[in-house]
């Protein structure tokens, strides 16, 4: 198990960050994730592997109204 | 010239006049207020007394103050005595620091009976401020329909007749453009506050403020759109109010430090060069940017704010709307202003109405426009998104009172409680878009079932009750209002924090007090009560401050500096928030820091809420909000998002939902979620430093300094 | 069209342009109010020389039209127009749109070629381009 942004999602071996972000369907293009409080950059979404039990942080960078 | 124009030149009939000494501008104030009466048509100039630049700094602070002194408990929206009120603020009309051009405009609403205020760009409020005056008191009716002129030039103020048509607001923002300017040169030193004929004949008339598009060579329009001002303006018998200032120059506000504003100002624009593009395309698509990722994200209110997203909104989506702008370089509300969101359509050809056929430019759509019209009448379709927001701003209507209207009568529509018989023959299903269109000619020109659509949702659920036999609790479930106000374009059913930004406002449902979904729903930020109520405090007083200062929000948040990565709490964005206060004390020359600007938005917020309960509202009940608003009515909609839904019974509520029929299932949804809401206003009003029943305690009034004898009277009748 | 045109190996950092075009303009010896500057960059990897070379970017973003091509091609900013926002600055690809604290309205080359007569090494000269 992981969390992501406080919600439960299963872990799987060759979890990427691209993954999760699918999984959740978080399809905003500005959003910084954090891994256990580490920033991943844009760039290694699809080749980082999330560990099991991490806490994900997803921040949307949106303004709104 | 042209031929109207000319010929309105010739009927100016001069009413009353005033000339005056335009006052020197001293740090951001030009410390006299304007007051016109046009029912005796005086003119008088007013101090503007310290005590009014400590507590109420300007803009809405200005409005609210004024309204105050001049109602009684009992005054209507249309009585004499209402004001309407327009002020831009200490920092409004600097040219340095992006969205620093705005007016504030205060009123008694005919949708909500109580005090409205409105946010709105344009030139008309520097402009005006550089003629002399941090605000305009317009008071009284006329009993034909008049033009006020402030020549800030020649210090000259006159109440004129002038032979015009006040129907069609682009046209007349135009001619009195024209008529008002020297030259075509002169063009650009003019502004237009005008309405249209839907204003005449519908709660929701807005006021347009206008900008002189130097490459279009046409005055565009920005709007003071929500809670009827329009209506209030066109009550009066005001036709227009036309303002002349030719001097504007990057001191015109004479700050204390003009090098820190250029220091500030410089930094935040080489931002938005550097980042814009990568960001939320301000400059290309402007607010339309939002319309892709809330329809990705469930958050687009779609069919009355039934659901948040559609097979079809591809068709209205932020990249076919960017197709749609036409202008060939970024342009703004105000001058300087390097945000730039202001988009438009050139040479679109309504296919319907009195410009059919014609070529015009739309100013937009923008998000909230497109949402509305669109999305939640179930109308995917680009052509009539533009072509509705031509009409409803030429017609001086609110697109998002529209768009929530016209959402509302179609889903009665739709479950029989009107029909076609009472439509006057419109069949208004979801996505019929040219019921919709004909609807609001119909707004706009006064006819037919138009003039009971214009009266908003508030009164539509009493007529249809009372005339049509609709069952009053499902219209109160599903119509979006709250203190008689239309919500804005979100679906906020997955975020308890929105909800609270939507309902536990002062004016009513409008997003600009807190926009908080993505922080709650999808960042889960705010996952306890208390958090949720530390931002429905916080969010709502920093808001509040763009409007006592003339600034616009956008600025703020749509452009994210580099510090942010690195930052406590990246919500608020701490460098821009640090900005605002740099220009405010290179403006006056004060030292306030971030705390006590918190603390002067805290006054006037709180005044504003006493001055709701004044007026006889400003209680808990008024913050109640429709269901709609906080989880799934119908067995349909619960039905369309099962999955969620169920899983929340089971997770949240505890609540095993298996062989649950679905009936029972949103009744025990329903009870969860309105036993939450409750919470969430316990807890707030508790941060906010009001009773449990929202009223502002006295020792807090007291801590904030605005318990002055009458402020102190109204409070105590309800402690 | 003729712009300032520079070879930044032969440039000194005497600052005699810098001299020369504050004092023609704004009648100080002050580098800051001058439309070139020069500086040091860091590591001993020599000079750099800040001049505006005429692409006119600028122009698209004033919102009062103050900025236009000359006949002669030269960017020219109209003070008299001008209301002092500085979007030209921020948008400015060579960071040559220049604004000092003292002046309302930003400044810039305008291809006088004055610097050029006073630089002792030939490092700016002007150029047809």
């Amino acid at each position: 198990m992981i969390t992501v942004n406080g919600k439960q999602i299963e872990w799987e071996e060759n979890l990427t960050v691209d993954r999760v972000l699918k999984t959740m369907n978080y399809s905003f293009p500005k959003i910084v994730v954090r891994v256990n409080g580490k920033v991943v950059e844009q760039k290694m979404w699809s080749a980082y592997k999330v560990p099991n039990d991490a806490e994900v942080q997803a921040h949307h960078l949106i303004a709104g109204g | 010239m042209s031929g109207v124009v000319e010929k309105m030149r010739a009927s100016r009939k001069v009413l009353a006049e005033y000339n005056y000494e335009p006052a020197q501008i001293e740090r951001g104030y030009a410390g006299k207020t304007l007051y016109i009466n046009l029912s005796n048509k005086n003119i008088i100039s007013k101090d503007v007394t310290q005590q009014m630049k400590d507590i109420f700094i300007g803009g809405k602070g200005f409005g609210l103050w004024y309204l105050w002194n001049a109602v009684k408990p009992d005054t209507k929206w249309n009585d004499p005595e209402n004001e309407i009120i327009i002020s831009p603020g200490p920092i409004s009309g600097i040219t340095q620091y992006p969205g620093s051009g705005k007016s504030l405009v205060v009123t008694l609403s005919p949708l909500t009976d109580s005090i409205m205020d409105s946010n709105v760009g344009g030139f008309f409020g520097p402009y005006f401020k550089f003629s002399g005056w941090d605000a305009l008191e317009i008071q009284g009716k006329a009993d034909k329909d008049v033009v006020v002129f402030i020549d800030g030039d020649n210090g000259r103020v006159t109440i004129e007749e002038v032979d015009l048509d006040p129907s069609a607001s682009h046209l007349l923002s135009d001619q009195l453009t024209e008529l008002m300017a020297e030259s075509e040169q002169g063009r650009k030193n003019v502004s237009v506050v005008s309405s249209g004929s839907g204003a005449e004949h519908t709660r929701i008339g807005v006021l347009n403020f206008s900008f002189y598009d130097l490459r279009r060579k046409a005055a565009r329009l920005k709007q003071a759109g929500r809670g009827g001002i329009g209506t209030v303006f066109r009550d009066k018998k005001l036709a227009a109010l036309v303002v002349k200032f030719s001097g504007l120059s990057g001191k015109s506000n004479n700050p204390a430090d003009p090098a820190k504003i250029a220091r500030t100002g410089v930094k935040i624009t080489r931002e938005i060069n550097k980042f814009d593009d990568t960001q939320f395309r301000m400059r290309q698509i402007g607010t339309a940017n939002l319309m892709t990722p809330m329809n990705d994200y469930d958050l687009l209110p779609v069919h009355n704010f039934k659901y948040g997203s559609h097979k079809d909104a591809v068709g209205i989506s932020s990249e076919v709307l960017r197709s749609r702008f036409t202008q060939k370089m970024p342009d703004g509300c105000w001058v300087g202003c390097a945000l730039s969101c202001c988009k438009a359509v050139d040479d679109f050809v309504p296919k319907t109405g009195p410009f059919k056929g014609e070529k015009v430019i739309v100013d937009g759509p923008e998000y909230e426009n497109a949402a509305g019209l669109g999305a939640n009448c179930g109308i995917f379709d680009a052509d009539y998104v533009i072509e509705a927001n031509f009409y409803c701003d030429t017609y001086g209507i609110d697109t998002i009172s529209t768009g929530t209207i016209i959402a509302f009568i179609m889903e009665c529509y739709e479950k029989g409680i009107v029909n076609k018989k009472i439509t006057g023959g419109l069949e208004l299903n979801f996505g019929n878009a040219e019921a919709a269109m004909e609807l609001i000619h119909q707004m706009g020109q006064g006819r037919g079932f138009g003039n009971i659509a214009g009266q908003g949702v508030r009164r539509l659920k009493k007529i249809f009750a009372e005339e049509y036999g609709g069952d009053p609790a499902f219209m109160q479930d599903i119509g979006m209002e709250n203190k008689g106000l239309e919500y804005s374009q979100y679906q906020a059913k997955e975020s308890l924090a929105q909800q609270g930004g939507y309902a536990l406002t002062n004016k009513g449902p409008q997003h600009d007090e807190a926009w908080l979904i993505f922080m709650d729903m999808v960042n889960n930020q705010l996952p306890t009560f208390e958090k949720k109520a530390e931002a429905l405090h916080y969010f709502p007083m920093f808001r509040t401050w763009f409007g006592l200062q003339g600034l616009c929000k956008l600025p703020w948040n749509d452009i994210i500096p580099e510090s942010n990565a690195t930052s406590e709490s990246p919500e608020k964005i701490p460098e821009h928030v640090q900005n605002y206060v740099d220009i405010f004390n290179a403006v006056t020359g004060k030292s306030i820091d971030q705390d006590e600007m918190i603390r002067q938005s805290e006054r006037v917020y709180n005044f504003q809420r006493v001055f709701n309960l004044r007026m006889g509202f400003g209680t808990r009940k008024h913050d109640a909000a429709p269901y709609r608003g906080l989880g799934p009515v119908t067995e349909e909609e619960y039905e369309s998002r099962q999955e969620r839904y169920d899983k929340q019974l089971k997770e949240d509520v505890g609540i095993n939902p298996e062989g649950m029929s679905t009936a029972e299932k949103v009744a025990a949804m329903r009870s969860y979620r309105q036993g939450r809401y409750e919470t969430l206003i316990d807890v707030v009003y508790k941060r906010r430093g009001w009773n449990e029943n929202g009223v502002p305690k006295l020792e807090h009034l007291k801590e904030l300094g605005i318990d002055f004898p009458e402020v102190v009277e109204v409070v105590k009748k309800h402690l | 069209m003729k712009i300032v045109g520079t070879n930044v190996n032969e440039c000194t950092l005497c600052g005699a342009c810098e001299s020369t075009c504050s004092t023609f303009y704004y009648k100080e010896d002050n580098r800051q109010k001058s439309t070139i500057q020069v500086e040091e960059l860091p590591d001993q990897r020599g000079a750099a020389i800040s001049v505006c070379n005429q692409c006119g970017d600028c122009i698209a973003i004033c919102p009062v039209l103050a900025i236009k091509k000359s006949q002669s091609g030269v960017v020219v900013l109209n003070k008299k127009l001008c209301i002092g926002c500085y979007n030209c600055v921020g948008v400015c690809p060579t960071g040559t749109m220049f604004w000092h604290e003292d002046l309302t309205e930003p400044f810039k080359c305008i291809a006088c070629a004055r610097c050029t007569k006073e630089c002792p090494t030939e490092a700016i000269f002007m150029q047809e381009v």
